[in-house]
């Protein structure tokens, strides 16, 4: 299967955003014993949990993707004929795909335009954060077309 | 293109498109990007691009995966499982005790978790075999569990609360509070209908057997002990709050590490535990916020298209007391509950609900209370109903998804009942936080 093929991946963007959640919790609890206890505030702290967890978020979306695990309204679909539900399905990878492109179209412009000048983050940390996050998102966007692709050719041999 | 139009179009090709079965967070994204394209051209683009942006910055918004493994870790470690057995003890030879004790406990788990799902499981497993074993009627116990199970996000902590309060900029600590007095009424309101059910016919919940009831009360305080560790995480994550160390964001990380240390102390701590809890945060997460991301496009591309605008002249334009407009909002969510998850209700209704409120002059920690309310209904009422797909895989063979649907409407009454007392009575929710 053409849709297994990207199983590696996905299950190695899994291992790795896994721990993005943990570190955030260590960093939390460094951060409220040592402003509460040491009155020592980081200035990282904060700002790399936000990063971390967002990383996170866009790349737990191809690691649910994979398994077709988004959330669907499944009452009208079961009651198709097995003929009909094909199709559907068909026309339902095919609707995901094209929203992929476009969202690939978008995230790339904006990946773009934060690259061509490195924007920072504008705080005291002052990394290029935005850059980061903007290109992981368009990159996200991107493996999620081609899940998405294998999808519509996996759907379309099931007709 | 004119703005009712518009309206009608984007609200027909969700409905057309979700009952096809396509994932909601690519519904509500799509029609984000049709429409944007359409209105606004290529720019329209850029606008999804950095609203979606702009949303995963939100600090608070870290909260959510603290949240989600923290109930993870909690229902991997047995700390619920004491506290369900430290409550089952007492029910002793009153009909219907046993589920009351199991709502008990559910009460304190949903105050240390902010999810559902991870305790309606856990219910599920633990205190829905040892209520049919003797012999509960079963409409009555799947009701319990789905119920009382759903107090998860009803009791604070709640992530409903935490994405309500960051989509309309509302502080997440006095939505909290004001939920206290409401999700305990709640709870309350469950327990007297076991109890009145149970008097009138108590076959619906017989005791358990008189030497099974048998149980030294030394003994018995001894279990007590089951209540230390919850009560240990509860304080870790409320007490950081109410007390003022810690932000809702920080104190959902020390509720992770509140959950850690308790495990640790019971001595079921794991290193594959806390892996595959935070793989479990991980798939939690990517369903959740691609969601948000599809949903609060797709509201951007319609409030930018003068939709907000729109609904408020409509409603407000309409010949009636506000209150009434405050009842056809709860009952347009009650309809998209049925078919819709939280998370994408809230995202695309309440940017378009809460200004309208304000300008009635109610507050906007009431309404989110009646928001939260509200979910509670949509999570048992029928067709999408999470809690009863959660029941379902773990309920014993043969309890179909119809049977438990058709246990839950006695609580859904129950759970309108209250939000009506709410809708009336707004000091209900908002006497506790007046009195900081």
């Amino acid at each position: 299967m053409l849709e297994q093929k990207l199983q590696p991946i996905v299950s190695a963007i899994g291992a790795v955003a896994c721990y993005f959640f943990l570190i955030v919790v260590a960093m939390i609890a460094y951060e409220v014993v040592s402003r509460y206890f040491f009155n020592a505030p980081t200035i990282w702290s904060h700002e790399l949990s936000v990063m971390l967890c967002a990383a996170a978020f866009l790349l737990g979306g191809p690691y649910v993707h994979q398994h077709r695990s988004h959330i669907i309204i499944s009452v009208a679909a079961e009651r198709f004929s097995p003929l009909w539900r094909s199709r559907a399905q068909v026309l339902v990878s095919l609707l995901t795909l094209v929203f992929f492109i476009v969202l690939c179209i978008a995230t790339f412009q904006q990946a773009a335009d934060s690259i061509s000048f490195m924007e920072q983050s504008g705080t005291a940390l002052n990394w290029p954060i935005p850059v980061f996050i903007k290109t992981l998102f368009a990159s996200v966007a991107a493996f999620m077309a081609l899940q998405t692709l294998f999808h519509v050719i996996a759907d379309f041999k099931r007709l | 293109m004119d703005i009712g139009t518009l309206t009608a179009l984007m609200f027909g090709s969700m409905i057309v498109l979700l009952l096809l079965g396509l994932p909601l967070a690519f519904v509500t994204g799509l029609i984000a990007i049709v429409f944007a394209l359409v209105l606004f051209g290529e720019g329209g683009l850029q606008l999804i691009a950095s609203r979606i942006y702009s949303f995963m910055n939100e600090y608070v918004l870290v909260s959510v995966p603290m949240f989600i493994m923290m109930a993870s870790l909690m229902e991997r470690s047995g700390v619920a499982r004491d506290l369900f057995d430290a409550m089952r003890v007492w029910a002793g030879k009153l009909p219907g005790g046993l589920a009351i004790q199991t709502m008990v406990a559910a009460t304190i788990m949903g105050a240390m978790t902010g999810i559902i799902g991870g305790e309606i499981v856990l219910l599920g497993l633990i205190a829905l075999p040892q209520m049919l074993r003797l012999g509960y009627d079963q409409k009555l116990a799947i009701g319990t569990i789905c119920a009382g199970g759903s107090l998860g996000t009803m009791i604070p902590p709640s992530i409903v609360l935490v994405i309500y309060g960051l989509t309309v900029n509302v502080p997440i600590g006095d939505l909290f509070t004001a939920n206290i007095v409401p999700g305990l009424i709640l709870s309350a309101m469950y327990m007297i209908y076991i109890f009145i059910r149970c008097q009138l016919d108590p076959k619906l919940g017989p005791p358990a057997p008189a030497h099974e009831r048998d149980i030294a009360l030394g003994q018995k305080i001894r279990m007590l002990r089951g209540l230390l560790l919850p009560m240990l995480v509860m304080a870790s994550v409320l007490g950081t709050i109410y007390s003022g160390i810690a932000s809702v964001t920080e104190a959902a990380g020390m509720g992770v590490v509140g959950t850690l240390i308790a495990s640790a102390i019971r001595g079921d701590l794991t290193w594959k535990m806390v892996r595959q809890s935070a793989d479990q945060t991980l798939r939690a997460c990517g369903m959740l916020l691609w969601l948000s991301f599809g949903a609060t496009a797709m509201i951007g591309v319609y409030n930018l298209a003068g939709g907000a605008a729109f609904v408020s002249a409509l409603m407000t334009g309409l010949d009636v007391p506000p209150i009434a407009i405050i009842l056809l909002m709860m009952l347009i969510l009650v309809v998209l509950g049925c078919i819709m998850d939280w998370v994408g209700i809230c995202l695309l209704t309440m940017p378009i609900f809460v200004p309208i409120v304000k300008q009635l002059g109610y507050d906007p920690v009431w309404f989110g209370v009646l928001f939260c309310l509200n979910m509670q209904i949509s999570y048992l009422s029928p067709p999408f109903g999470p809690a009863a797909f959660y029941l379902k895989g773990v309920a014993p063979a043969g309890i179909t998804l119809n049977q438990i649907f058709a246990s839950l409407w006695p609580f859904i009454l129950l759970q309108a009942a209250v939000l009506l007392l709410v809708l009336s009575f707004p000091q209900v929710a908002l006497w506790l936080p007046s009195l900081n």
